[in-house]
């Protein structure tokens, strides 16, 4: 797994417990459950319907409510499914569209005295269930029922002696009280608000305070995992740190130095060649100074100074030759630029050891110079040719100049509007015509629409593409769309200083022709021209100047023929 | 002298880049409709077909609750397609023009720009609808009317603050396409578009009414189908988001820019 997929994790798992606070607080609105009257009166032997309602503020979806009743007073006969008749519990659960339902449930009363009906225990989806219905009922005739209640109170009582906390109590126990409650009341009549309390008291988890709670407690719970998880992880990572930062503190501290020597190295010379600042004169001076401390240096050291030394002293001497020679102000001037890219260095085979490396922040990323304090200068009518292995930065430097990317470090500087740059990739829409795509591209390129209007039939017949404008591009061979691309950056006279990168080498021999003697056109015409190619041919026949990069760093400008041999001569080396 | 050169220079500019903007967009609206018959005209289509089926399926459900339902969730759809479409587009505006922004010299910014300009343009042929819509329902012809292209106008700075954003997150974060898709249909269904907000619980309220979009939505309702200038906290709470949201997205955009030009 590489670090970006990581990231990725990290990022869902955060969504998903935030979606997973959120519906807690969001979905919390009411449901109420209610009798249809408040209270009955029945006689003994007979028997009778309750309606019990769920209505809630919308739909209500799935729920779950029990009913208890006095099942010593009172049989169920029919209405609902799901019935426990030992206890005297009524399940009545289901899923339903509708904002209320209704069960008609009906009893048969089987002993005098008072009897109760009431909603115990539910749950209606996300609902806050606000009322908790209940109905006492009054059966006139002889109480029955009134022995085997004290009878089974009494034997309770004795297995709940040593542990008696109502807030424990099972569905027993809040028959227990209830029933001993009725038995101190001896008019027979029920005292509601007495009972209300101890309903408030016993059923804890279920009532509408309990619902409040399980709410608050969901989104507890899941902070509390959150807390925990990162706290564990954290513990980890830094124990992780703690126990390797000895061993990876050592092995940086000397990669550090190493590397912090060698770009001492470097920025030392920058600052000679600043110093000399294109004046061959002071060279001999310079030379004397660098002798002073070879008595100081290896003999690799030295021999890849001096090495160093010639180059520039090559390079300063033929920049100062042009510059003598055509004696204006350059073009475009590169000074000193860097420019650095961060690479994720290590794949982490883990996603402890990915937060470790997310905290330890100097292993995040290896640092990359595609280019090293590279300094040149272009004057008016110059064709600059700019080669290099592969991945040397030529393209990051034409990148540079044309203004796309901005350097670390160093200036660029040139007018940008008259920058042209032509790469291969053209930035055609393979779905349009080759018609639109002249519009879109020449108006990102910078022509105007009347230039564009003025000059397309001049594009067409360059790109010898007449009979194909009004097919789509992703029919075209890449071929003709590099004919096309060439074209339109090529139109009329608007680009002053032209950037071609690896353009020159594609097209058929007969358009690879045409395009070179386009070019030779603008440059007659006063264009000054950066092209980056491969073909050292190209490069030899028609540059004026040749700049070599490898690995980011200038080696050599001079005579195209002289660079090009020393480029030959280090690939056979 | 100067002052004058300079003048012209910028003119020439601006004029160039309404020009680019414009040439992007065509480009983005010849591609969305290439292989349909009927082209721009879904743009008319599709919302009211849209409101035709959410108006089957919801207003027996509201029926109490709102009157003229199929205007209510048209007015709600409208702005809804707006800011799906404007920000989905400027998520993926900086990687789809990959080698044309290496070429440009003009700001960035302008393809975001011409992509939320192109969303301006779908919302104006939906416009087309909504206008048919209101005179087949009988809305009357109010001053409060004119409020319209105001809201309009706050909706898509706060959008272009929200594509800015997206835009740069999602040259170094790809996936975030996916996460936004549900961010999306999270926003939707709290938005209020085809539901009258008084059917949610009471706690609900103050949440929803937080909800940029669900603000957006409430102003074009009340200056189109109640005929009245919006309340005043409505307005202040329009203004600060689409200040807020624009100026992090620039902020953004502005400090990444290199970055994001090295990324891709």
């Amino acid at each position: 797994m590489t670090r970006k997929k990581y990231t990725t994790l990290l990022t869902i798992i955060c969504m998903v417990i935030t979606l997973l606070v959120d519906p807690a607080r969001v979905l919390a609105a009411g449901a109420e459950l209610t009798f249809g009257s408040e209270e009955y009166e029945q006689s003994n032997g007979s028997e009778f319907h309750i309606g019990a309602y769920i209505t809630a503020d919308e739909a209500i979806g799935d729920y779950h409510v029990e009913i208890k009743y006095d099942n010593l007073r009172m049989e169920f006969v029919d209405g609902a499914e799901n019935v426990d008749q030992e206890n005297g519990i009524i399940i009545l659960e289901g899923s339903e569209r509708k904002s209320q339902i209704k069960y008609w449930l009906k009893f048969r009363a089987i002993s005098g005295g008072d009897a109760s009906i009431e909603f115990v225990n539910a749950t209606v989806s996300d609902y806050e269930i606000t009322t908790y219905g209940n109905a006492p009922i009054t059966i006139s005739g002889e109480d029955t029922a009134a022995e085997i209640e004290a009878e089974q109170a009494i034997q309770q009582e004795e297995e709940n002696a040593q542990e008696f906390d109502p807030l424990e109590e099972s569905e027993n126990g809040t028959q227990v009280q209830q029933n001993t409650q009725e038995m101190q009341n001896e008019s027979g009549q029920q005292d509601i608000p007495v009972q209300d309390d101890v309903e408030d008291g016993v059923i804890h988890d279920g009532s509408s305070k309990g619902e409040k709670n399980s709410i608050i407690f969901n989104v507890f719970f899941v902070a509390m995992m959150a807390v925990i998880l990162v706290s564990i992880v954290t513990v980890s990572v830094v124990w992780n740190v703690v126990k390797s930062s000895q061993k990876r503190g050592q092995a940086k501290k000397k990669q550090d130095n190493r590397d912090n020597t060698k770009k001492d190295n470097k920025y030392k010379d920058n600052k000679h060649k600043d110093n000399k600042n294109k004046e061959i004169k002071k060279l001999d001076e310079i030379k004397k100074t660098k002798d002073l401390p070879v008595e100081d240096l290896g003999v690799d050291e030295l021999n890849s100074m001096m090495e160093n030394l010639k180059t520039e002293v090559q390079n300063m001497m033929y920049e100062s030759e042009i510059q003598e020679k055509r004696g204006a102000e350059p073009v475009i001037q590169v000074c000193d630029v860097t420019m650095e890219f961060h690479l994720s260095s290590v794949n982490p085979s883990g996603l402890k050891e990915y937060l470790i490396q997310l905290i330890k922040r100097e292993v995040k990323y290896k640092r990359l110079f595609a280019l090293y304090h590279v300094s040149f200068n272009v004057y008016k009518g110059e064709i600059v040719g700019i080669i290099g292995t592969n991945g040397s930065g030529k393209s990051t430097l034409l990148k540079i100049v044309s203004g796309a990317l901005k350097p670390t470090s160093g200036k660029v500087k040139v007018d940008r509007r008259k920058i042209q740059l032509l790469t291969l990739g053209t930035g055609f829409d393979m779905e349009l015509t080759a018609r639109e795509n002249v519009f879109l591209n020449g108006s990102i390129i910078g022509y105007s629409r009347e230039f564009l209007e003025s000059h397309y039939d001049e594009i067409v017949e360059f790109a010898e593409l007449q009979d194909f404008m009004d097919e789509k591009v992703k029919n075209f061979s890449s071929g003709m769309v590099s004919r096309l691309g060439f074209a339109i950056a090529t139109a009329g006279d608007a680009a002053e200083i032209l950037i071609l990168d690896e353009v020159l080498s594609v097209g058929d021999e007969f358009f690879r022709k045409k395009s070179l003697k386009r070019v030779k056109e603008m440059i007659h015409g006063g264009s000054t021209v950066l092209m980056v190619s491969h073909g050292m041919d190209t490069i030899v026949d028609n540059c004026t100047k040749c700049v070599w990069i490898e690995k980011g760093e200038l080696r050599m400008i001079g005579e195209p023929k002289t660079v090009c041999a020393e480029y030959r001569k280090m690939d056979a080396g | 002298m100067e002052k004058l050169k300079k003048l012209i220079i910028k003119k020439n500019d601006i004029k160039q880049y309404t020009f680019v903007i414009k040439e992007l967009t065509a480009r983005e609206i010849k591609r969305k409709y290439a292989r349909s018959s009927l082209g721009i005209i879904w743009s008319v289509l599709n919302p009211l077909l849209m409101m035709i089926v959410m108006s089957l399926i919801f207003s027996t459900m509201f029926r109490r609750n709102i009157e003229n339902f199929p205007i209510y969730y048209l007015t709600g759809e409208l702005f809804w397609g707006l800011f799906n479409g404007a920000t989905n587009a400027s998520m993926t505006a900086l990687v789809d023009n990959k080698m044309l922004l290496i070429k440009a010299k003009l700001p960035k910014h302008t393809f975001i720009l011409s992509r939320i300009y192109t969303s301006l343009i779908n919302f104006g042929y939906t416009c087309i609808a909504y206008v048919m819509m209101l005179i087949v329902f009988k809305i009357k012809p109010t001053w409060a009317m004119l409020l319209f292209p105001v809201d309009v106008i706050f909706a898509l700075i706060f959008f272009m603050g929200i594509g800015y954003l997206l835009a740069v997150l999602y040259v170094f974060f790809a996936d975030i396409k996916y996460l936004y898709s549900v961010v999306l249909r999270l926003l939707m269904y709290l938005s209020a578009i085809f539901y009258p907000i008084t059917s949610l619980p009471e706690a609900m309220h103050d949440f929803i009414a937080c909800n940029p979009l669900y603000i957006i939505i409430a102003f074009a309702r009340q200056c189109v189908m109640e005929g009245r200038v919006p309340d005043g906290d409505i307005w202040i709470k329009l203004i600060c988001w689409s200040l807020i949201s624009f100026g992090v997205g620039m902020t953004v955009f502005k400090t990444k820019e290199n970055k994001v030009m090295q990324k891709i």
